[in-house]
């Protein structure tokens, strides 16, 4: 049940003819977060400043934690975990948005996720500035190690494009999964120790750590920028493996489902 | 052979760049040992991310892609040492980002370098606004084939899309679905340039026929082949984003019928031009007109001869002055080699427009013909 003519089975022919859809989708979906705002896309850098400014200030001075340099620790973890919960939340709303133009025009539904996911990793790099920043004034040296960041980077867009894909397409059919997810990112936020140091959780419990991607890719992340050290081995080799499966099941689940969408949109 | 020209000089830089760095394993004196080191160290992965990313310019010219890659080398060299990075030959993170770099990008440049080639342009056959509404004596081969399609829904009592009520619902034993079919053994083929008018009374599925040729339903069962580009053109203005103003969303539409930027960039005067907005296209759409966006709506939509045309309803727009225009346009459209699926519940225009027709009824296809014979029963049908 292929329509020929539209190439459906040819999807890196496809993927070519839609590219420039994707690049000018990624561009609205900016465009449109920051057209009304007066200091448009500097917002972006003011966020992440500002929430780091706050929990130093609380973290420093309060509960005197022993983090070393822990402006860069903060917002590292930050970072990257806006841009998994900004794309994937995202995601969610990627294929409602775009009902109309789903029930008109044949458009492969993934790009609708995949633009909405990279709009949020445009948004992440473009943070990376303030990153760069507050190490300077922080007086972080900079190293070679730094461009291995690049690795965590891409297995977490990896990741985040296969989480985006199976939310995607779920809250097609269940709405409310949007409100649970919203609950479960908050339990997430606590289990990817962002602005806490990762020993003060309990040795019981230090499993859910150890488990959780995210955490595997900021501290990772950390490596790079932070502690110019190498990365864990099983950490690299797990977040991989991670990352791929979740995309590789994001696809199947999209594909089986993706004809069914337009009963239900 | 010109392909295999790329590898070739990329080899050799990479033997030259690990003998190099072989032979000279202590150069370290910061920061003298930079630009020595970053133009070989940083050439290759800087040469391949160029041949990579920037087909068109660098394609055929390997010595502007050479030049611009020392140039490349020379500012992250700059760089470097304004971040006062040291660099040395045996910094192992950074070989290993480069030569990644490279072996990534590489393998990008060759296949893009093969699609760019072989990438063709859609269709660019202007459409003439005074051509004289000719059918093709001669059919020539099928573009559109049916089979035996069916499309069933399932209705269900309400619609259920969300998980607390699917569980009471499943709970309660209240799941039931409804089988019905939308459509059921239909079975045409509509050659080249045939013009193909679909009749029947509301909810005889004439709208889902027409979303199933142009591929955003997929049928249940049974089989649709289609040769040629679909442009559908079911309703004018809708899918516009109101944010975004009339420029922008001329790109976006083009991009969502998988025009590239070029085409569209080529076409966006004529598109401008003929839609009567000059002076608003930068202005959001949210302050259009309903007029002035369907005058978009519509000049986006027929921009291009396409193959097969898809008219859910005949529209008019505008007002008079338009009103001539896009009926000049509509009639250029209709000539010619181009396919037509019209759906209409005036008789009148499918008479005028079509010379065959199929009537459908309940999801069953009654009658196909040509027009004349098919209206006469089904009016006939309708009065009894």
């Amino acid at each position: 049940m292929v329509v020929e003519g539209i190439k459906v089975h040819r999807f890196i022919a496809n993927f070519l003819k839609y590219r420039y859809l994707l690049i000018e989708l990624v561009k609205k979906n900016i465009k449109i977060k920051y057209r009304r705002s007066v200091l448009g896309i500097f917002w972006s850098l003011m966020e992440p400043l500002l929430f780091m400014i706050v929990l130093t200030i609380i973290f420093s001075t309060l509960f005197k934690s022993d983090i070393a340099n822990y402006p860069i620790y903060l917002l590292t973890g930050r970072l990257a975990f806006t841009f998994f919960s900004d794309g994937s939340s995202q995601s969610m709303d990627s294929i409602l948005i775009n009902r109309g133009t789903i029930k008109k025009l044949y458009v492969p539904k993934y790009i609708f996720t995949l633009s909405v996911v990279l709009s949020s990793l445009v948004t992440y790099l473009l943070s990376l500035i303030v990153l760069f920043a507050v190490m300077i004034a922080t007086q972080t040296p900079f190293t070679t190690f730094m461009f291995l960041a690049v690795v965590p980077t891409i297995l977490l867009l990896i990741f985040t494009i296969g989480v985006g894909l199976i939310l995607a397409t779920y809250t097609v059919f269940f709405r409310d999964i949007k409100h649970l997810y919203g609950v479960f990112l908050t339990l997430l936020l606590y289990a990817s120790a962002i602005f806490f140091p990762a020993d003060i959780i309990p040795a019981k419990f230090q499993i859910l750590l150890q488990i959780n991607p995210l955490f595997v890719y900021i501290e990772m992340l950390r490596d790079a920028f932070l502690y110019a050290t190498w990365f864990d081995p099983i950490q690299l080799i797990y977040g991989t493996i991670v990352a791929i499966v979740s995309l590789i099941i994001g696809i199947i689940v999209l594909y089986k489902n993706q004809d069914r969408f337009i009963l239900y949109i | 052979m010109k392909p295999y020209r790329d590898l070739l000089f990329i080899l050799i830089l990479a033997i030259a760049s690990l003998i190099w760095s072989l032979m000279i394993p202590d150069l370290n004196i910061y920061p003298l040992n930079l630009p020595p080191l970053a133009l070989f160290v940083l050439f290759l992965p800087g040469y391949a991310l160029l041949a990579a990313l920037k087909p068109p310019i660098y394609r055929n010219n390997l010595c502007i892609r050479a030049v611009y890659s020392v140039n490349l080398s020379i500012l992250i060299t700059i760089l470097l040492i304004i971040l006062s990075i040291p660099l040395n030959s045996n910094d192992i993170p950074l070989r290993i980002l480069l030569f990644s770099v490279t072996i990534i990008f590489t393998p990008i440049a060759f296949i893009r370098r093969n699609l760019v080639e072989t990438e063709t342009e859609p269709s660019t056959t202007p459409v003439k606004e005074s051509d004289i509404v000719t059918f093709p004596e001669s059919m020539e081969g099928i573009v559109i084939r049916v089979e035996n399609v069916g499309m069933e829904f399932n209705l269900s009592q309400e619609k259920v899309d969300n998980i607390k009520e699917y569980f009471i619902k499943l709970v309660k034993g209240e799941l039931l679905y409804q089988e019905f079919w939308a459509l059921k053994n239909v079975s045409f083929q509509v050659k080249k340039g045939e013009k193909l008018g679909i009749i029947g009374l509301n909810g005889a599925g004439k709208s889902t026929l027409l979303k199933l040729i142009s591929g955003v339903m997929k049928p249940t069962e049974g089989k649709i082949k289609v040769n040629g580009g679909v442009v559908p053109l079911l309703e004018l203005g809708g899918g516009f984003d109101s944010n975004y103003t009339g420029r922008e969303n001329i790109f976006l539409r083009g991009a969502l019928l998988g025009y590239s930027k070029s085409f569209m960039e080529r076409k966006f005067d004529e598109i401008v031009e003929f839609a009567e907005l000059e002076e608003f296209i930068d202005v959001p759409l949210k302050n259009y007109s309903s007029g002035m966006i369907s005058r978009l709506g519509f000049s986006l939509s027929t921009m291009v001869l396409p193959e097969i045309l898809i008219l859910d309803e005949v529209f008019s727009t505008g007002d008079i002055k338009f009103q001539k225009k896009s009926e000049e346009r509509m009639n250029s459209l209709l000539s010619k080699d181009t396919t037509v699926l019209l759906v209409s519940h005036s008789m009148a225009q499918v008479k005028k427009l079509c010379t065959h027709a199929i009537w459908l009824d309940k999801g069953r296809m009654v009658m196909e013909g040509p027009v004349d014979e098919v209206i006469a029963e089904y009016e006939k049908s309708i009065r009894k």
